[in-house]
């Protein structure tokens, strides 16, 4: 596609046409969102057509939804991440709760931009921040951020008991506001 | 506790609270502002964690089969069964919902007139966040809030966001600024359905009040209110970010 009709139009541009259920907006937000969603919802479920039904479903709430949300607000890249985790987490939660979830463990790997949705510095800080973290305790706020994971896995993936994440939780979000917003 | 509700606020938004600490915290902030605030902070704070992941093309139907579900009239049963399980389901978007309230307070657009006559319909354009100071939730006499007003000091904007204004034909809601006992200062008539701004030429500080009264269509005749006042609250600082 050399040129299209939608250059120059920012992601929060297709979020307004696509409150004013505007199709082709719509799937132009599909095109430029989706690899990146779908990346934060397996990355959570895992198994592809459990992902592919999480991303169907986030879509289908995005355009029924999109027009709850008005203009001037955060991130839009935010917005549709927080609804994406959201999903996918409620997913994950309830299969574990019925013993059918089987979820790989996953490496957690370095942080490193690959997109332009947020800025450098935001990420660069965010960087800094976490690396003053004990390595146990950044581990444990990527491990549920990332991996949508539950106090109950992270436990096992740390071999601590359960009450032992509650508190480093608290003690490392504490000390990552405190850092962040410093 | 200050620091408590922070602490809720980040394991609410990474999804670590258990279905009972959920709910719990669901109640909390339907009624707090605040905890509103506290939980789109984190999302904003963990959110470029994203950007590590490498991006994972969908397959090719995909965009299609969400179209057909659009479109299709199998879109209502399927709805229906989302109703069947929804305590599960719905909470994600009630949350995201109410988030969404915040984040309208916290990026303000700064391109806009000055002090209009009406509470200015906010632009479209590039999200700014900004730092968000004072906000107060106007309700009925403690009930649940008709609309969030948040200002900023750094544009000297209020926002007001309507989240449960009903329109009352032939008249108007306008909304007031009351600094400690000071005679009410209109901040312009609010538009029931959409999000707005509005310049206030001194930034408020100590007791302020902000209340919604209804008058006649256009706003009251004698600049101060005439009709009854039908929700209102204090503005409360938040911590300085």
């Amino acid at each position: 596609m050399a040129q299209s009709w939608y250059d120059g139009w920012e992601i929060e541009d297709l979020l307004v046409a696509t409150a004013e259920q505007d199709r082709a907006a719509f799937a132009e937000l599909y095109r430029r969102t989706a690899s990146k969603l779908y990346a934060v919802i397996s990355r959570i479920l895992g198994d592809s057509s459990r992902s592919e039904d999480a991303v169907q479903e986030l879509y289908v709430r995005v355009w029924r939804n999109a027009g709850g949300y008005d203009a001037g607000r955060g991130r839009p890249m935010t917005w549709l991440a927080t609804m994406a985790r959201n999903i996918a987490i409620d997913i994950r939660r309830r299969e574990m709760a019925r013993g059918q979830g089987r979820f790989a463990e996953v490496e957690l790997d370095t942080i490193a931009d690959r997109d332009g949705h947020y800025s450098g510095e935001a990420l660069a800080t965010l960087q800094a921040c976490l690396s003053r973290l004990d390595e146990d305790q950044r581990q444990l706020v990527i491990a549920a951020y990332l991996n949508g994971e539950s106090r109950e896995e992270l436990a096992e993936r740390t071999s601590r008991p359960v009450g032992t994440i509650k508190s480093w939780l608290h003690r490392s979000l504490a000390a990552l506001k405190a850092c962040l917003d410093g | 506790m200050a620091d408590d509700l922070d602490l809720v606020a980040a394991e609410f938004a990474l999804g670590l609270l258990d279905p009972e600490e959920r709910r719990e915290f669901i109640r909390r902030l339907q009624r707090e502002p605040l905890a509103v605030a506290a939980v789109a902070d984190w999302q904003e704070r963990l959110a470029p964690l994203t950007a590590t992941l490498a991006p994972i093309e969908p397959p090719a139907g995909l965009l299609q089969r969400i179209q057909q579900e659009i479109d299709g009239p199998s879109s209502l049963p399927r709805a229906a069964n989302q109703n069947d399980r929804a305590p599960m389901w719905r909470w994600a978007t009630i949350a995201a919902a109410l988030v969404a309230v915040v984040m309208a307070g916290i990026a303000l657009t700064p391109r806009i007139a000055p002090r209009p006559a009406t509470v200015q319909q906010a632009v479209p354009s590039a999200a700014q966040p900004v730092s968000l100071n004072q906000i107060a939730a106007l309700s009925p006499q403690g009930g649940t809030p008709g609309l969030f007003v948040t200002f900023d000091k750094a544009t000297g904007k209020m926002r007001v966001v309507p989240v449960n204004l009903t329109p009352n034909p032939g008249k108007s809601f306008e909304l007031w600024m009351i600094r400690g006992k000071n005679a009410p200062e209109s901040m312009g008539v609010i538009n029931v359905a959409k999000a707005g701004l509005a310049g206030v030429p001194h930034a408020p500080n100590g007791d302020v009040t902000l209340a919604v009264s209804v008058e006649p269509t256009g706003g009251s005749p004698t600049g101060q209110p005439t009709g009854p006042v039908v929700y209102s609250g204090k503005l409360i600082n938040l911590p300085s970010a």
